[in-house]
């Protein structure tokens, strides 16, 4: 009768430790087990904080301040391949540097284009004009410094003057340039994404 | 210190005949009410569960103003029942148990029954040196405890302790006996209740005689009951119970010197008859008891003590004291309830309670569910403390990472700035090599080609300059003619100006060819003009700052 009479609360005893369990499994374990991760996450941050910390504290330079000086240098050579480029800019400045110069283009075909990719991240387009001008030899001459300095990386590759009755100002002599321009693409990605 | 009882609030007691209610406060008793039972009825009660006490019971314990709830300890008269003294030869658990094992043949129960109350009162030696333990044994059939749980439980009373009138009693005395004891003194007590007399000798020490004998105070009241009720009765024929019991207190023991005049309402020569038996057994059961001789030996300077309610009838004690040849004293303060409140307060009353196998289940039951939800309680207030335990070192947690983020940050940003400086360095390394290589490396061509037109200024006719860049190294093909005069010296003149100058690295003729125009002999010459590879940009900058 004893037995019969402690069954039900030793039953709801029973089924309450199997509650707690559940419970336990349920709410506790997995709380401990984001305890775990989170203190193993602040152990892990505490050792980057050292570390970079004691980087910090052995750095001679700051690299804020040297990406700021970068910047200002990249965008200098941004700035000159950005003519050189394109073609129809180039193309276009040579009609303005004549008229700079005080020459005649007598003809302008563009020569060679091709694209080189340089260790697959950096790309260099090239592109080149053959131009043939008629001028003073002096002016000719003007008009080359000037397609080598003011139509960024360019550079003249080879340049034919005839006849080179040179330097007599009434004489007018005929050039035939073979020009080069490069563009330059896939460098300076860092500084491109700083504010 | 005192036991359990001391906290009652009610004490009933159940007896053949009467129901008395006692309110007890602080253990003692303060109000008492008692209900006449007719004891011709007394066994039809039992037999109906005690159902028909039920209004009674209510009656009575409105007058003492008990309230639901009540603790309540009941004392009972059943035949069913019993309390006696046993000395077992033997000791501890193994006395207990003889005991329990020898009550259990005479009432209806077995031996491991929570209806056998055992108390052990102590060990003494006999004659041959074994040692026998002395103990008080009550018991009871499993029904009547059962019945009077359920009849005080019927009327909201919680229940402490049940405990046979006899077994209370004899504790009592045993009480007094072992204070006794305690101080060396010798004693001879009595108690003389309502339905027995409890008789306990004090002698070297150790406790002679504890024994219980069915003589009382209601044997004395019936003998008046029955003598009333006699033809020769006289006026007072046929006075109840109650009424005798008056007629006791107020006028004392009728005894045979008197025998002439009337007994309140009763004529004596009625009752006397009647009360001798009664008077005659009390006798002998005490001389007995304590080991007296008859009236022919002097037992004079023996004092006997007396307790219980035989007090309350004047005159009692002094025809014991005579009978028996012996003074009698009554103990002061001894009446029936004192005795009962003394009892109640008393430590070792709780050991004589008897408890129903219902009941015994109850609590068992109650422990469990006690223990289950203890249990349960603790179960969840471990997993809310882990929880919240967990929770608060998550919290700090957080809030550490929170304060470390920033340094992190830092941190991160100071990598990320060096390892993108590091790129950035690079690629500028990378732009000035590209930049070298496509514009470095090519020469002024103004200022080469002018020093060339300044070189050859009035000496030689150029027909073509031709530059180029061969192998990385910038050249100017120059083809003119000159003056073959003087032994070619325009063209000598214009070779060392360019050998001299600072653009060029080296001259070289490439063909030299002796012409005559227009009657002049002239040189057609082709050179080859190396430059010298200076840095475009330094060189542009010298020539045109």
């Amino acid at each position: 009768m004893i037995v019969q009479l402690v069954r039900r609360p030793i039953m709801l005893t029973v089924a309450g430790a199997f509650g707690c369990v559940a419970l336990w499994s349920v709410i506790v374990a997995p709380m401990k087990q984001e305890l775990d991760r989170k203190a193993k996450e602040l152990e892990s941050q505490q050792m980057l904080v050292t570390q970079g910390l004691a980087e910090i504290a052995r750095a001679e330079v700051d690299p804020i301040l040297l990406m700021n000086e970068f910047k200002v240098i990249a965008q200098e050579y941004e700035s000159l391949w950005a003519i050189s480029a394109d073609s129809t800019v180039v193309y276009k400045m040579f009609d303005e540097l004549a008229l700079i110069a005080g020459v005649s283009i007598d003809r302008i075909e563009p020569s060679r284009t091709g694209v080189r990719t340089d260790d697959g991240q950096t790309r260099l387009l090239h592109s080149g004009f053959v131009v043939e001008l008629r001028g003073a030899y002096d002016r000719i001459l003007a008009f080359v410094e000037l397609t080598q300095t003011s139509m960024g990386l360019t550079r003249v590759t080879s340049v034919r003057v005839n006849p080179a009755s040179t330097m007599g100002q009434d004489s007018v002599v005929h050039a035939h340039l073979v020009t080069e321009h490069v563009g330059v693409s896939g460098l300076f990605a860092a500084v491109k994404e700083l504010p | 210190m005192p036991g359990a009882f001391a906290n009652a609030k009610i004490l009933i007691s159940l007896e053949p005949g009467r129901l008395t209610v006692s309110a007890v406060r602080g253990g003692a008793i303060v109000r008492t009410s008692a209900e006449h039972l007719s004891p011709v009825d007394w066994a039809g009660h039992w037999e109906q569960g005690l159902r028909t006490l039920h209004e009674p019971l209510e009656r009575a314990m409105a007058r003492v103003r008990a309230a639901p709830g009540d603790r309540a300890v009941i004392l009972f008269e059943s035949p069913q029942s019993t309390a006696e003294m046993m000395e077992v030869p033997a000791r501890g658990t193994e006395a207990v148990n003889a005991a329990r094992l020898a009550i259990s043949d005479r009432v209806q129960v077995a031996a491991d029954s929570p209806c056998i109350a055992v108390r052990a009162l102590g060990e003494v030696s006999d004659s041959a040196g074994v040692r026998r333990s002395q103990l008080i044994v009550v018991a009871s059939e499993e029904s009547v405890v059962q019945r009077l749980t359920e009849w005080a439980e019927r009327v909201s009373l919680r229940v402490i302790g049940i405990v046979p009138a006899g077994g209370a009693l004899l504790s009592k005395l045993a009480d007094e006996a072992a204070e006794h004891q305690g101080r060396g003194d010798d004693a001879r007590i009595f108690a003389i209740d309502r339905h027995r007399t409890v008789v306990v000798s004090v002698r070297e020490g150790r406790m002679q005689v504890l024994r219980t004998f069915e003589v009382g105070v209601q044997h004395i009241i019936d003998s008046l009951v029955k003598g009333s009720q006699s033809s020769e009765a006289g006026r007072g024929a046929g006075i109840t119970p109650d009424r005798a019991y008056e007629l006791l207190k107020q006028e004392g023991l009728p005894h045979s010197g008197n025998e002439t005049a009337n007994y309140g309402d009763l004529d004596m020569r009625c009752v006397l008859p009647l009360l001798q038996p009664v008077l005659q057994r009390l006798y002998v059961e005490l001389r007995q008891s304590f080991r007296l001789s008859g009236r022919q030996v002097s037992t004079s300077g023996v004092v006997l003590k007396m307790s219980g309610t035989g007090c309350e009838i004047p005159g009692l004690s002094a025809i014991i004291a005579d009978a028996l040849n012996v003074e009698v004293e009554t103990i002061e303060g001894s009446s029936a309830d004192a005795l009962a409140s003394a009892w109640l307060s008393s430590k070792a009353a709780t050991s004589l309670r008897l408890t129903s196998l219902m009941t015994l289940h109850e609590q068992t039951l109650t422990r469990v569910r006690k223990c289950s939800l203890i249990g349960a309680g603790l179960g969840v207030a471990l997993l809310g403390g882990q929880i919240a335990w967990t929770g608060m070192q998550m919290r700090a947690i957080d809030t550490a990472l929170v304060a470390g983020e920033a340094d992190l940050d830092r941190c991160e940003l100071f990598a990320v700035m060096s390892a993108e400086a590091a790129m950035t360095k690079q690629d500028i390394v990378k732009a000035r090599g590209i930049i070298d290589q496509y514009r470095g490396n090519q020469p002024d061509w103004q200022a080469c080609l002018t020093e060339v037109a300044i070189a050859g200024e009035a000496r030689v006719g150029l027909i073509e300059l031709r530059g180029m860049i061969e192998d990385g190294t910038p050249v100017i093909v120059v083809s003119g003619v000159a003056d073959a005069g003087n032994e070619g010296a325009d063209l000598n003149e214009f070779i060392r100006l360019l050998t001299v100058s600072a653009l060029v690295r080296n001259v070289e003729v490439i063909s030299r060819r002796l012409m005559e125009v227009d009657g002049h002999e002239s040189h057609q010459f082709r050179l080859r003009i190396a430059l010298e590879s200076v840095d475009f940009a330094r060189l542009h900058a010298e020539v045109s700052p």
